[in-house]
């Protein structure tokens, strides 16, 4: 038994020792605040500053995130033709089914849709890893002069992400920034009136919103009930319409605030109509 | 190695933030418009086309517009042409004049020499293809083409069934008040392809559809006898159904059509009555003193709505399918008449008399959420639309002085939510609606 203990004894010194001899990077006590949320602006601090459009002039030939939605219909060829607007969309892409007789009505059947931005996600994958590698670079090159402290790097770290992915506990929309953009939301949101029940339809749509505050993409979160019930499909693609109208765009929401409305959840519930 | 671990530690941290839960907003109103809309005119290279072309997203424009759910714009507006949208639309110049759907078309003759008329339903400001649809039929057929476009496209945008694509039965009214003629009428519900069913001899009233077949059932007093018959549109056929003692009146078919619910009035009592249409066996289902009439089946066949003056008023009760549990469902003041079961299920249409007017009113079928849509001075006959989210019914207008002339009789369709009130186009005087199911 002895025995057994006076050997884990020794090789915990051996392991251990020698770790006890190099400089130990001892990291710094990160101070969090607990702010409580309020009901009112907290923007005495500076709004976030995003070093992005520096980031952008270094990448030419990204023009990132540009993609609007008037990008309109799923073209089947990849080709790297110029075209903006005037999509060569030939008929085969869009397939429909006959009727042979008036009386068989065939159901409706959805063009089909072909990626046609692929590059986006790939760029954005692409983005992070050059970042990610010149970062090392830059680290291995800087790594003898200064002493590779932890804040230098969180900094350099910081710089390098884009910023509206962390806001911070501060940053929230108050109570008068939400209800103006729901006042400007409800005035382009379209309830059809004939729309039986429509108490129980309530769509949530994603909305990811460029730092001009005009909508990126919008998305609805449940896709399998748009797909399997029409009324929650008239109902979600009212919605989408209300976020993509023109006269709410751009968004009513405090442009110093975009790490909090980059990506936001709206949720269209017509309660307060029935 | 010392790098790799800080850079490593370093990355964690930058990945590390605050938890802060992604932001929400609750929108909880919203506006009711009608959805700006551009159909534009199919596009064809066959000349001989030209009148389908043009007439599809013409009889499409009037049934969208109708609905007040949808504001066509005026074509004069468009930007882009058919001929061009053959390639695709392009949607920024559609949002420049606040389009926020589209609809084009192609119609061409195929080599077998039928016609075939495709169409695309557009979301302009999502900048996608909601519907795209093709269907062959002779070229004489082309209106029930564009109600069949119609449909889907109203499906598609409100996500409710469509009603274009079905006809309407109505008594037709012409000549002076004291000779009134009424004939039995069919025509689509747009008004056109009217037609008239019966010759005017002998008054009919109370047409009724069958849910699947193309038989209607009405009351006729051929031989100055009033009572219930059957007309199959299709053959002209019409019989008596059975040989009551007494007067047969308010018939109506069960949703599986096998079946006609009717009154039967004999020894000054009046109650309702089934009959099976194949083995013509006659079920009495309600036995009281009381006048018991105008019953309509629930959608499910297992209730059965109808009027009754055996509480002392005239009011609206339900049973069940066999006669049993009647319960009261009406409590209001004035008298509650001609309950019809809406074909979703969640509605009973009736109309209500209260201090010398006339109401055109629903109700859910446990008694709650009355509600009135519509006032006349004469206004009866509520028939749903077969979605159950438009009704139409007929009102009666004094014609001369006093009304020395008779009545003027107009059919009406309106909204559920009681906006959008549409008179019906008819060639004569129109009472006693009654809205088929969507066509086969």
């Amino acid at each position: 038994m002895s025995l057994v203990i006076h050997g884990v004894v020794i090789v915990l010194a051996i392991v251990g020792l020698p770790y006890l001899k190099r400089d130990h990077v001892v990291p710094e006590p990160i101070s969090v605040e607990l702010a409580t949320i309020a009901d009112i602006t907290q923007s005495d601090r500076p709004p976030v500053k995003t070093p992005e459009p520096e980031e952008k002039k270094d990448e030419p030939p990204k023009p990132v995130e540009q993609k609007q939605p008037p990008k309109s219909e799923a073209k089947p060829t990849p080709k790297p033709e110029p075209k903006v607007e005037e999509k060569p969309e030939p008929k085969v892409e869009k397939v429909e089914k006959d009727t042979p007789d008036v009386d068989e009505l065939a159901p409706p059947k959805k063009p089909d849709k072909k990626p046609d931005k692929k590059p986006d996600p790939k760029k954005d994958e692409k983005k992070k890893q050059d970042q990610f590698a010149s970062l090392l670079k830059s680290l291995a090159k800087n790594e003898p002069e200064q002493k590779s402290d932890i804040k230098d790097l969180t900094e350099k770290l910081t710089k390098a992400t884009p910023a509206p992915e962390t806001p911070t506990l501060g940053d929230k929309l108050t109570v008068s920034d939400i209800d103006a953009l729901r006042q400007q939301l409800s005035g382009c949101w379209n309830i059809l009136g004939g729309a039986a029940e429509a108490q129980d339809l309530s769509v949530d749509i994603r909305v990811i919103v460029n730092r001009d505050r005009t909508v990126q993409t919008a998305s609805i979160m449940d896709q399998s009930r748009y797909n399997s019930d029409d009324r929650f499909r008239a109902a979600a693609d009212s919605a989408l319409r209300a976020v993509r109208d023109p006269r709410c765009s751009p968004l009513n929401v405090p442009p110093d605030k975009y790490a909090v409305w980059h990506d936001m959840v709206i949720n269209f519930d017509p309660k307060d109509m029935f | 190695m010392k790098k790799i671990i800080l850079a490593v530690f370093a990355i964690m941290l930058g990945f590390i933030s605050p938890a802060v839960a992604q932001t929400r907003v609750d929108v909880t109103r919203g506006v009711m418009e009608p959805i700006p809309l551009a159909i534009t005119n199919f596009y064809t290279v066959n000349p001989a086309l030209n009148e389908i072309a043009n007439g599809i997203p013409a009889v499409i424009t009037a049934n969208l517009e109708r609905t007040g759910m949808f504001k066509p714009i005026s074509p004069t507006m468009f930007i882009q042409d058919s001929a061009s949208l053959q390639q695709g639309p392009r949607f920024p110049e559609w949002r420049t004049i606040n389009a926020q759907a589209l609809v084009s078309g192609v119609v061409l003759t195929t080599p077998e020499g039928k016609t075939r008329v495709e169409f695309r339903l557009y979301d302009v400001l999502g900048g996608k293809q909601l519907s795209g649809m093709a269907y062959m039929t002779t070229p004489t057929n082309w209106r029930r083409i564009a109600h069949i476009i119609s449909d889907e496209i109203y499906k598609r945008l409100t996500g409710e069934n469509g009603y274009f694509d079905s006809r309407i039965v109505y008594v037709a009214e012409s000549g002076d008040a004291r000779a009134r003629v009424k004939r039995l009428a069919i025509m689509d519900q747009d008004g056109f392809n009217n037609r008239f069913l019966t010759d005017g001899k002998s008054m009919v009233l109370t047409p009724r559809f069958s849910p699947n077949a193309p038989v209607i059932t009405y009351l006729s007093y051929a031989g100055n006898k009033p009572r219930v018959y059957i007309y199959n549109i299709d053959t002209g056929r019409q019989e008596v159904l059975g040989d009551f003692p007494g007067m047969t009146f308010a018939p109506r078919f069960s949703p599986d059509g096998s079946k006609i619910i009717m009154s039967l009035a004999k020894d000054g009592n009046t109650d309702i009555y089934s009959m099976d249409l194949r083995s013509r066996t006659v079920r009495q289902l309600t036995n009281s003193a009381a006048i018991d009439t105008s019953p309509s089946y629930s959608p499910d066949g297992n209730r059965i709505a109808f009027e009754s003056d055996r509480g002392g008023t005239q009011q609206i009760y339900v049973m069940n399918g066999d006669g049993s549990n009647a319960t009261r469902i009406t409590f209001g003041k004035g008298r509650y008449a001609n309950p019809v079961w809406s074909p979703r299920g969640d509605l009973i249409a009736f109309t209500r008399m209260f201090q010398g007017q006339f109401y055109i009113g629903v109700i859910k079928p446990d008694g709650s959420g009355e509600r009135l849509i519509t006032q006349a001075y004469h206004v009866e006959g509520p028939t749903w639309a077969p979605n159950g989210r438009v009704l139409a019914y007929f009102k009666e207008q004094p014609m001369g002085a006093g009304g020395v002339a008779g009545r003027a009789a107009r059919t009406y369709t309106i909204d559920l939510t009681g906006y959008n009130e549409r008179a019906l186009r008819t060639s004569t005087d129109a009472s006693d609606p009654a809205w088929s199911p969507l066509n086969k």
